[in-house]
């Protein structure tokens, strides 16, 4: 592991270290830690991203309009705010999308979560551990490493591009279901780059296993999806490892947003209890048995257990879940059948409708209040990114301590990587829970 | 599509205001119909972008910038001549940045022999469907930039087939 070469200071007693601009993640952040007497005596992850005023915007506007204007909350992960949006909506309206559009679903979802995994685990989180400064950097000692990295990605942006009819900010998706189907064909031309993606993705999971992960484990609050039959994407209960399990219909009487004065994005916690974790490692434990048994196999091959609660090994569910999502889309293709028609009909009614679904970084919740002409008169969207941001406050709080004697340069570089396990998408995590403008 | 075309790539955002400007310089010069000319619409993503110009000779890149600058300027950079200034995108709402993209495409061997990056100096960056005026204005005259880069190009391309 290189670190930089710095002057190591003795005694870190008293100070104020600042992180002006996280690198590596996806948006504007950055991280205020305060020690005293050796102590950490406080954390601020601090986003500074323009205000998302989302919410407001969607008030207004047809209900029909929503799954392009969610879509543009965030560049990597747009079909997880599509897919909650439309399943939301569909919940007001009491209408359910069944069959082969529920399975095109499913795949779009495979495609996001493959570009937005690999994105991150390959070009994002990987130079931590090997100790380089960027992908760049290492792109020049493992070129091939990144190049199939960037292969992996663009068939995850494949997937998306022909269900979803553009790679970025799919352009097909509609509450009902699609404005046009894949034909068969035209799925099955995919196959082969997902096959070879699948071995691509146990390679790369394979050379995150060599990686030397930090010693530091917590006793989580996981909270994610959980459906009978699959490992959880588009639908399911709400479930943690502490007893919780709801409908989405249920997430505002147990979930809390507070709006924390150094920060732009809001601060979710569970009532009565405080803060959590989404994403990988939530899914994965709480939904263990439903992986393939390739995965089981590639997760046992790289020493993890079934429940895991080191926050630095989430680089290898990712991996794992690359390799799930491949697997699934295969099985999705192959079992395919063009639907006769590419929506189900729509009746608009006046009605509240909710939805929570897991997008590439965890559970991302909307809540949709819909009038009885089909406008939208008030929107919730709660990204995993905002949902997290306790616990990564948190996780810094216990993590400094162990490594508070490093030189300056190398304790920031170490914090910055355990933000990065919980790749926090900062676009999307930012919004106002109100804006009130007072004129005197 | 082809390879030996030049390419001109119109990145933004439409639902952040100026943010989409690159997207609509593309749409406006998509009507004109240029002859051995692809154009294309992107997000931004640097993966993307990477896949998009990989085994081009000729890249133009169109994008909105935040760098002090008086709204509606447009700035052109080239990758042959400077550095590109990291800052300039730094407040891009882009993910997996268009800096990155091309040190990136560059240690892998896939950059394009020649790279234009014209930027044009955004007002606003909220979310919202409206672009300014400065940047509307700066827009409407990056059709005479682009012509004049494309020319440039093919004068380029007529001087090595004489040789």
């Amino acid at each position: 592991m290189q670190y930089h070469s710095e002057k190591r200071v003795n005694c870190m007693k008293n100070k104020t270290i600042k992180v002006d601009y996280l690198a590596r993640v996806e948006g504007e952040g950055s991280l205020i830690i305060k020690i005293k007497n050796d102590e950490v005596q406080d954390v601020k992850l601090k986003i500074f991203e323009p205000p998302r005023f989302f919410e407001a915007f969607l008030r207004g506007r047809m209900f029909s309009d929503v799954p392009d204007i969610t879509a543009r909350i965030c560049g990597i992960c747009p079909v997880a705010y599509q897919m909650s949006a439309v399943h939301a909506i569909e919940a007001a309206f009491g209408q359910k999308v069944e069959g082969q559009l529920r399975q095109l679903r499913r795949l779009i979802y495979c495609g996001e979560w493959i570009e937005s995994h690999v994105l991150h685990l390959a070009m994002l989180h990987a130079p931590d551990f090997l100790g380089y400064q960027d992908v760049v950097e290492m792109s020049k000692d493992l070129p091939q490493v990144v190049k199939d990295a960037l292969r992996l990605k663009k068939t995850g942006n494949e997937i998306m591009r022909v269900v979803g009819g553009r790679e970025i900010h799919p352009i097909n998706i509609k509450v009902g279901g699609f404005y046009k189907t894949p034909a068969k064909k035209d799925l099955l031309k995919l196959v082969d780059d997902i096959k070879w993606s699948r071995d691509a993705a146990l390679g790369l999971t394979k050379l995150v296993k060599t990686f030397e992960f930090p010693d530091f484990e917590y006793d989580y609050e996981l909270v994610s999806l959980s459906h009978p039959d699959e490992y959880p994407m588009n639908e399911g209960r709400i479930i943690s490892n502490r007893g919780l399990n709801i409908v989405p219909e249920e997430y505002d009487f147990n979930f809390v947003e507070e709006h924390v004065e150094h920060s732009n994005a809001l601060h979710s916690r569970i009532r009565e209890r405080g803060s959590y974790m989404v994403g990988p490692i939530a899914r994965y434990n709480l939904n263990y048995k439903k992986l393939t048994h390739l995965c089981h196999e590639a997760a046992r091959d790289a020493g993890l257990e079934q429940e895991i609660y080191n926050p630095f090994k989430s680089i290898l569910v990712r991996g794992i879940e690359t390799l799930y999502a491949c697997e699934e889309s295969i099985n999705i293709i192959e079992n395919y059948e063009q639907p006769e028609k590419p929506s189900i009909d729509i009746k608009v009614r006046e009605a509240t409708g909710y939805a929570a679904t897991e997008a590439p970084r965890g559970l991302i919740y909307h809540r949709y209040r819909i009038d009885n002409n089909g406008l939208i008169e008030d929107a919730k969207i709660v990204p995993p990114t905002s949902q997290n941001q306790k616990q990564i406050e948190k996780d810094l709080r216990m993590f400094i301590p162990k490594h508070i004697d490093l030189p300056e340069k190398d304790l920031i570089w170490k914090c910055e990587q355990a933000v990065r396990n919980y790749d926090p998408c900062i676009s999307c995590a930012t919004h106002f829970l109100k804006l009130e403008i007072l004129r005197e | 599509m082809n390879d030996a075309n030049t390419l001109v790539i119109g990145i933004g955002n439409e639902f952040r205001s100026d943010d989409a400007a690159g997207l609509i310089a593309a749409r406006k010069l998509k009507e004109i119909r240029y002859e051995d000319v692809d154009i294309e619409e992107s997000a931004g993503d640097g993966a993307g972008l990477i896949d998009m110009w990989t085994g081009r000779k000729n890249v133009i890149l169109i994008d909105a910038v935040l760098s002090g600058a008086a709204p509606g300027t447009v700035h052109r950079l080239e990758l042959s001549s400077r550095l590109l200034p990291a800052e300039f995108f730094k407040f891009s709402t882009h993910l997996f940045s268009i800096p990155q993209a091309i040190y990136l495409s560059a240690s892998l061997g896939t950059l394009p022999d020649k790279l234009i990056i014209l930027g044009i100096e955004g007002k606003s960056f909220e979310a919202g469907e409206t672009v300014s005026g400065e940047a509307a204005s700066a827009i409407n005259n990056i059709e005479k930039l682009v012509l004049s880069e494309i020319k440039k190009s093919k004068k380029g391309k007529e001087k090595i087939l004489n040789e």
